[in-house]
């Protein structure tokens, strides 16, 4: 696997702090990418010492007696329900795993030869993760103008001036790069994409409040 | 439930071995002998999770509430969030602990990092109100599924390059690293926090993370 996100994202997603929609496309790139899933594993191991050497805050006086308390009627761990996915999955597409709780909308027209399907109910629209379905050779739309796009090739290849992509690679672009990516040409494309809101929010507010806060 | 033991028994045994066996690379042996505590600590407070598993045994219980509610009420605060709210989020986070033991693989983890793990996902939910996908440590698992001796190997040597890499990084990039992404601090309120420029908390940032990589192993 040639294109994986940077250690950055992977630190970000490690330590709870990547927005909703690219933490799912990375929890699914890692499901199909072992280099990355070992990353967020360290990075994870990070957080572990984190918590050991955090500042020691005791609790109120009585707060174990009262969760011992608790202990009785709290139940085992629940299984979370499978969401309801509408859209079918071309060649026998399995989903990653982390979808499997995601409701998943029908296929809706994009653009020509391009369809999209929407992820879950839950955050701003425009962050939703979504799923893109194209026929062999067709170009894919930008996700925006603004944000940092997550992209993750599932089913057949993507290519664009940059490289060719297969199924587990993830292109993080920023939408400064106008980057178009095409289907190939012998199979329908299934990706799993999802838009950074966070960093536009930065890049909106930005102007206004760069001089004060420095970024 | 005595697989789970004898599963745990087993990738302990292995990280004492990992860990005793003295160091080829270049870490100074200060930072290696630290990592070693650490990890043996850890073994005792993974057999704590495994005794809550097996028997719901509140003793277990009480020792890892003492050693880690404080610090993941510290952790959450320190992360910025209001001391009642880090009460009760660190008393769910306990809660969680008792209730997914069963979930725990000390094959795959180590407590802190298991317990980090349900930190982390619940001061999401929190914040957003929304499940973080990000579940691959609470999860059931299917007996095929079960990691092989070699994957338990893995986590192992993971856990002890993690922790002297962290020993081998000096204090201030620790501390970057962990303001930026552990504590959520943007690049500004650390630069105002530690009193230096912006641009050298960004250098010192991509430097700590270069000098991360390089200790981890490139892939």
């Amino acid at each position: 696997m040639t294109h994986r996100p940077s250690d950055d994202v992977l630190m970000a997603y490690a330590s709870g702090n990547l927005a909703q929609g690219p933490a799912l496309v990375v929890a699914a790139h890692l499901t199909l990418c072992a280099e990355s899933a070992q990353r967020v594993r360290q990075f994870e191991i990070m957080g572990g010492v984190a918590l050991e050497t955090a500042p020691v805050v005791d609790l109120a006086p009585d707060a174990l007696e009262s969760i011992l308390g608790r202990l009785d009627a709290s139940s085992a761990a629940q299984v979370l329900p499978r969401g309801n996915h509408l859209a079918d999955m071309p060649g026998g597409l399995v989903l990653p795993s982390p979808l499997e709780q995601y409701d998943i909308g029908k296929w809706k027209f994009l653009a020509p030869g391009v369809q999209w399907s929407s992820i879950g109910k839950g955050g701003a629209r425009r962050n939703r993760p979504m799923l893109l379905r194209s026929k062999p050779g067709m170009v894919l739309p930008e996700h925006t103008h603004a944000g940092v796009e997550y992209t993750l090739v599932l089913k057949g290849t993507l290519h664009d001036s940059m490289g060719d992509y297969y199924p587990g690679d993830l292109i993080v672009a920023d939408a400064s790069l106008e980057h178009e990516p095409a289907a190939g040409p012998d199979e329908e494309c299934v990706c799993l994409a999802a838009v950074d809101g966070r960093l536009q929010l930065k890049s909106l507010l930005g102007r206004l409040v760069q001089p004060l806060l420095g970024f | 439930m005595n697989d789970v033991r004898i599963l745990a028994f087993d990738s302990f045994g292995t990280m004492w071995r990992l860990a005793r066996r003295s160091p080829v690379r270049v870490e100074p042996k200060a930072a290696v002998r630290r990592s070693i505590r650490a990890m043996t600590e850890q073994i005792d407070y993974s057999l704590k999770i495994a005794a809550i598993a097996q028997s719901g045994d509140r003793a277990a219980f009480a020792a890892l509430f003492a050693y880690y509610a404080p610090r993941i009420k510290g952790f959450f605060m320190r992360g910025g969030m209001a001391p009642g709210q880090a009460e009760e989020l660190a008393q769910e986070t306990m809660l969680t602990v008792w209730r997914k033991a069963g979930l725990f693989d000390a094959g795959k983890a180590s407590a802190s990092t298991w317990i980090f793990t349900i930190a982390r996902n619940l001061r999401i939910d929190i914040i957003r109100r929304e499940r973080y996908p990000a579940a691959h440590l609470m999860e059931e698992h299917e007996p095929e599924l079960e990691p092989s001796p070699a994957d338990n190997l893995l986590h192992v040597e993971d856990e002890q390059r993690v922790r002297t890499a962290m020993q081998s990084l000096s204090p201030e990039q620790i501390n970057v690293i962990r303001l930026h992404y552990f504590d959520d601090k943007p690049h500004s309120e650390i630069a105002r926090t530690l009193d230096l420029p912006l641009g050298t908390v960004k250098s010192r940032l991509r430097l700590a993370m270069q000098h991360l990589r390089n200790l981890l192993g490139e892939e």
